[in-house]
């Protein structure tokens, strides 16, 4: 159990018990209200249209049997397991250029500019905070240019320069809690600065890298203006912009193949959040208090 | 020559063609295999693979059969004759202002956008298509809100093609109005009718929001009342007692007759309240009589389908409702001119075809070109799915004549840039709902209209484009 | 490792009571030129993907741009004029502060209340990590449909939960998308349901560092649980808080998806926050002068709330 267990203070007997009745409330109370949407949506996704629309029925039960439809016209009409194809390979490619990206410059912002490179970081950290609502129409011309309208490629172009700045942030603050010594004594050893930086800081920061990769994959699986404005053909896009598209039809939504569809799309993700959850905390730990 | 068998033009260099049939191909393919040159059939490889190509961006369709019709039908067949791998993508309707928007920054794009508002806006963008527009109106005459969908007056400029429209008829609750004894006729009788059924508990479902339904019929109430935004000669008109009236009529309508949920409706909310059989009356296109058929037989025939209300003063001396989407292409007008050549060469033959589409579109889309399908009044009468449900073949009747009483955003005007704006930020729902709401009275509701009309009316002027 | 520790003689640690002792770690004469070439790809792809664009979307905002026309012309603060002098605008623009700051104070309670119980042992403590963590992985747009759906106006499941309940009557039917009270309500609620889990995590990644010897002693010292929540757990968490708000706050100051899918901006454009207006008015409507300018607003009020939020939690956590 890597998540140590804090107590506020040494249990009394009696209070344990008022304690431990209070701690699964509030548990239950906390789960109920994020996940009860998961649960109306998996039954959602089952019901039949008839017991859907029926207003007097209860929604959390079938009133009527459960059927396979809504999630064979998901699969069966839609492209939708190429959008989930295309979500993981711009989300993990979009990872790796952040990584490649930002860990250099975190590093260098840290042990090799001095002062300025704090003034920099929280600089890098500020683009963070212009909205793709406002860059998306100068952005069609660079897509353009480079004639990657309609490529899922222009996302993946496009999405590090959010997730950028967002992770250099965080790394700096991760890498600042390193003592230097360590680096110092293996370019003493005879080891460059980029081999201290592979060899020595990386292995300590896995908790670190993690938590960018969970955040750039979130953020570039969440995102959708660009996605929405820079692809069209059904084949090049990612959940987030196909779903609606494909199942919500001039004024008639498709509700039950909609739920489905954003189930099947969440669940994944969240069950290799909860895996890595240790160590993404304490990833953040160390990262976020500098 | 060999004419029994199957051949197709191949284009052998730039400006010399050659007609060659199968045989022939598989002779040069070997040909080709076997020796480096083969003459003039050295081309004939590239030719195949440089095949043209035209991309079209569509709306994903209410009717999910249209879609599969045309992508996976009209368009590979046209594709085979004219040597074109046409492509289709869709996006969201509510997603087309933004992709043009971006398409236009990007000076690249789709080589036929579909837009189903009237797009006078992207005019500086997109090709005069007068040289397609005229000759088709020559042969297949074209419905005046097709026309004031499409061009501009002041530039003389076509700025795009309407290959079609969708009128927004009443969709009435029978059963219920027969009950109470009337039918939805005028906007009087509706009001009548509409203060029993409320007290039954199935209110008039009208939106008052900004969304494409409210922003409709509420225009529908106004020219009713004898009111309207601009006049024909693009002039501010709005605030004046007829507008005065048509605000306390709805807010009469939204307090006796209807639910607060109104102003909260997107596209699909009256659908889905008319079908749960929570409101006894709407406007739509007919997406919810062909909602109902085929997932709620048993109320399908109680929902039937009537013309837009009577008002007290109608513009123009007619009943007059708003059409629901207008369907009209661009080109724009930085593509390369060979895929423009190809874009309008489709578009003139997809016209000639249209009534294929109108099959394909289940009545949902009528010919902006009247003479593309001839006898739209008989295939109106004789629904077959309205037939075998409930034997009554002429359900939809009421579209026979819907040229008749239907007509563009912007009446008595054009379909111009600022009203286009006015209606994307939902000015007209916004200002009954103030006054529905009572946070404003209706003098001054109409005053607040005018207020925020006029700058967007002055913008566009001096753009040159109105 | 939490606090900026300084080696001293005899191969130990002492704790560095103010700066982070960076100088000493310097880089070295020849790496002159290793900094910047390092930080280089960073700082080309946000000039060219952010810098650039953002200096674009300022020239947009003062000409009369629109999304169907090339030319541009400048007309100076016509645009923010303008802007300011709508009254959607100013609903917007309070909007936009009104759902950040009362989502991220009941982020704030409802995450530290998460972690907190997170963070004790208990059977199911896996899943219910699973079930917490799935708002947060939910792609936006696919969650504010049937968020949608939850508040419709007829098939609300929302109000089925309250009326069975019964803390609504039976005749009752809320219109959470209906009323501008509320719709902004609504708006709010899917926002805190989105952010929580995060700041939950985030907010357990801090208490997971306090030391416990610190929670022993006062608890020795006759604190009771309350007592030391509020006056040792909070204060020390106070960097974290910081960071935690920080963050919230930016994704949902800036956030568009939202207000557009659920509310559009309805009930008559009450609900629009600067980010779904900009885009209204810009791309629906076609005004794009006019939307970067809305858009444009959002900026220094984020680089001022940022900055703030930023030195706060440096000062914090180094007890000044």
């Amino acid at each position: 159990m890597a998540v140590a267990e804090r107590r506020i203070g040494p249990p009394l007997t009696a209070l344990r018990i008022g304690g431990r009745a209070l701690l699964y409330l509030t548990v239950v109370i906390v789960t109920f209200l994020a996940s009860f949407p998961f649960i109306w949506m998996l039954i959602t996704a089952f019901k039949q249209n008839s017991d859907l629309y029926n207003i007097k029925n209860n929604p959390f039960i079938f009133n009527a049997p459960p059927t396979l439809f809504h999630v064979q016209l998901l699969f069966r009409e839609t492209l939708f397991s190429q959008w989930l194809v295309n979500t993981a390979l711009v989300g993990g490619v979009v990872v790796i250029i952040t990584l490649l990206v930002a860990v250099p410059a975190a590093y260098s912002l840290v042990r090799l500019t001095g002062r300025w490179g704090q003034r920099v970081g929280i600089g890098i950290f500020l683009t963070y905070l212009v909205p793709p609502s406002l860059l998306f129409i100068p952005l069609a011309r660079v897509v353009a240019e480079l004639s990657l309208q309609d490529n899922l490629w222009a996302l993946v172009l496009v999405y590090p320069s959010f997730t950028i700045p967002f992770c250099t942030w965080l790394l700096m603050g991760f890498f600042k809690t390193i003592p230097g010594e360590l680096e110092e004594a293996a370019m003493v050893d005879g080891c460059t600065r980029l081999g201290a930086l592979w060899r020595i800081v990386l292995p300590i920061s896995v908790a670190g890298l993690l938590t960018v990769v969970i955040f750039a994959f979130t953020l570039s699986m969440q995102e959708f203006v660009y996605a929405l404005t820079f692809v069209s053909p059904s084949a090049q896009k990612t959940v987030s912009i196909g779903v609606p598209t494909d199942l919500v039809r001039g004024d008639v939504f498709y509700w039950g193949s909609l739920m489905a569809g954003a189930l099947i799309a969440s669940v994944p993700a969240a069950i290799l959040y909860s895996l890595f959850l240790d160590r993404f905390i304490a990833g953040l730990t160390a990262g976020a208090l500098k | 020559m060999k004419d029994e068998e199957p051949s197709k033009w191949v284009r052998v260099s730039d400006n010399r063609w050659r007609r060659v049939t199968r045989r022939d191909l598989l002779k040069i393919a070997a040909a080709g295999a076997a020796a480096a040159s083969v003459g003039p059939f050295a081309n004939i490889q590239f030719a195949f693979a440089q095949q043209r190509r035209l991309t079209i961006l569509h709306w994903s369709h209410f009717v999910p059969g249209y879609d599969r019709w045309f992508d996976g039908e009209y368009v590979k067949e046209w594709g085979r004759a004219n040597n074109t791998e046409v492509v289709v993508d869709h996006i969201p309707f509510g997603q087309i202002p933004a992709r043009a928007a971006a398409e236009v920054a990007a000076r690249s794009g789709h080589d036929l956008y579909q837009h189903i508002s009237p797009p006078p806006q992207y005019e500086p963008e997109v090709e005069d298509l007068t040289d397609l527009n005229e000759p088709l109106i020559k042969k297949y005459g074209q419905i005046e809100l097709a026309k004031k969908s499409s061009y501009n007056p002041k530039t003389k400029k076509w700025f795009g093609l309407s290959n079609s429209w969708v009128p927004d008829p009443g969709h009435y609750r029978k059963d219920l109005w027969d009950e109470a004894g009337y039918v939805p006729d005028s906007w009087d009788n509706v009001l009548l009718a509409g203060r029993k059924l409320k007290a039954k508990g199935v209110p008039v479902g009208i939106g008052i929001a900004n969304d494409i339904d409210a922003n409709m019929v509420m225009r529908d109430i106004m020219w009713s009342f004898g009111s309207a935004i601009q006049n024909a000669s693009s002039e501010v008109t709005i605030n004046n007692k007829n507008t005065v009236e048509a605000i306390k009529y709805v807010r009469a309508l939204f307090k006796e007759a209807m639910d607060p949920e109104v102003l909260a409706w997107d596209a699909s909310s009256n659908n889905r309240a008319m079908l749960a059989g929570k409101v006894s009356y709407v406007f739509n296109a007919i997406s919810i009589a062909r909602t109902a058929e085929k997932d709620f037989p048993q109320l399908s025939p109680q929902i039937q389908i009537w013309k837009p209300p009577r008002g007290p003063n109608n513009l123009g001396g007619k009943r007059l409702g708003a059409q629901h989407v207008m369907l009209v292409y661009t080109i724009w007008k930085f593509l390369p001119d060979d895929r423009k050549r190809l874009a309008k060469q489709f578009l003139v033959d997809f016209i000639n075809s249209w009534s294929r589409a109108f099959k394909a579109a289940e009545l949902y889309e009528f010919p902006s070109f009247t003479g593309t399908v001839p006898d739209v009044r008989a295939q109106v009468m004789t629904d077959a799915v309205a037939a075998r449900l409930e034997n009554n073949p002429g359900k939809y009747r009421e579209l026979a004549t819907a040229t008749q009483w239907s007509t563009n955003v912007g009446h008595p005007g054009y379909a111009n840039a600022a009203e286009g704006e006015i209606f994307d930020t939902g000015i007209l729902p916004q200002m009954m709902a103030l006054a529905a709401t009572d946070k404003m009275s209706a003098e001054d509701a109409a005053k607040w209209a005018d207020a925020q009309i006029k700058p967007v009316f002055a913008k566009w002027k001096g753009r040159g484009l109105m | 490792m939490t606090r900026p520790r300084r080696p001293i003689a005899g191969g130990a640690f002492e704790d560095v009571a103010g700066e982070i002792p960076r100088r000493r770690w310097g880089a070295r004469p020849s790496e002159r030129f290793l900094g910047p070439l390092m930080l280089a790809p960073a700082v080309l792809y946000i000039v060219l993907l952010v810098a650039g664009p953002l200096v674009f979307a300022l020239y947009l905002s003062v000409s009369n741009a629109t999304t169907g026309s090339p030319t541009l012309e400048f007309v100076g603060p016509a645009n923010f004029l303008r802007a300011m002098q709508s009254p959607i605008f100013r609903s917007a623009l309070t909007n936009t502060f009104l759902f950040t700051i009362v989502a991220q104070v009941l982020v704030m309670i409802l995450g530290n209340i998460t972690a907190l119980a997170l963070q004790q042992p208990f059977r199911g403590r896996s899943l219910a990590r699973f079930l917490i963590l799935l708002p947060w992985a939910t792609p936006i747009s696919l969650a504010a449909i049937g968020w949608k759906w939850m508040f419709d106006s007829l098939y609300s499941v929302v109000n089925w939960m309250l009326k069975v309940a019964h803390i609504i009557g039976p005749t009752d039917f809320p219109q959470w998308l209906g009323v501008p009270s509320l719709a902004m309500a609504s708006v709010i609620t899917v926002h805190v349901w989105r952010t929580f889990p995060f700041s939950a995590v985030v907010i357990l990644a801090g208490l997971t560092s306090i030391p416990q010897e610190v929670l022993d002693a006062a608890a020795v010292d006759g604190a009771g649980y309350l007592q030391r929540l509020f006056h040792i757990l909070i204060p020390m968490l106070t960097p974290i808080l910081a960071i935690a708000f920080l963050f919230g706050t930016v994704f949902t100051f800036t956030d568009m998806g939202v207000v557009y899918i659920l509310t559009n901006g309805n009930p008559f454009n009450t609900t629009h926050v600067l980010s779904s207006w900009a885009f209204q008015v810009g791309i629906i409507a076609g005004d794009l002068g006019q939307g970067a300018a809305v858009a444009l607003f959002l900026l220094p009020v984020l680089l001022i709330g940022a900055i703030t939020m930023l030195r706060f939690a440096s000062r914090a956590e180094t007890g000044v």
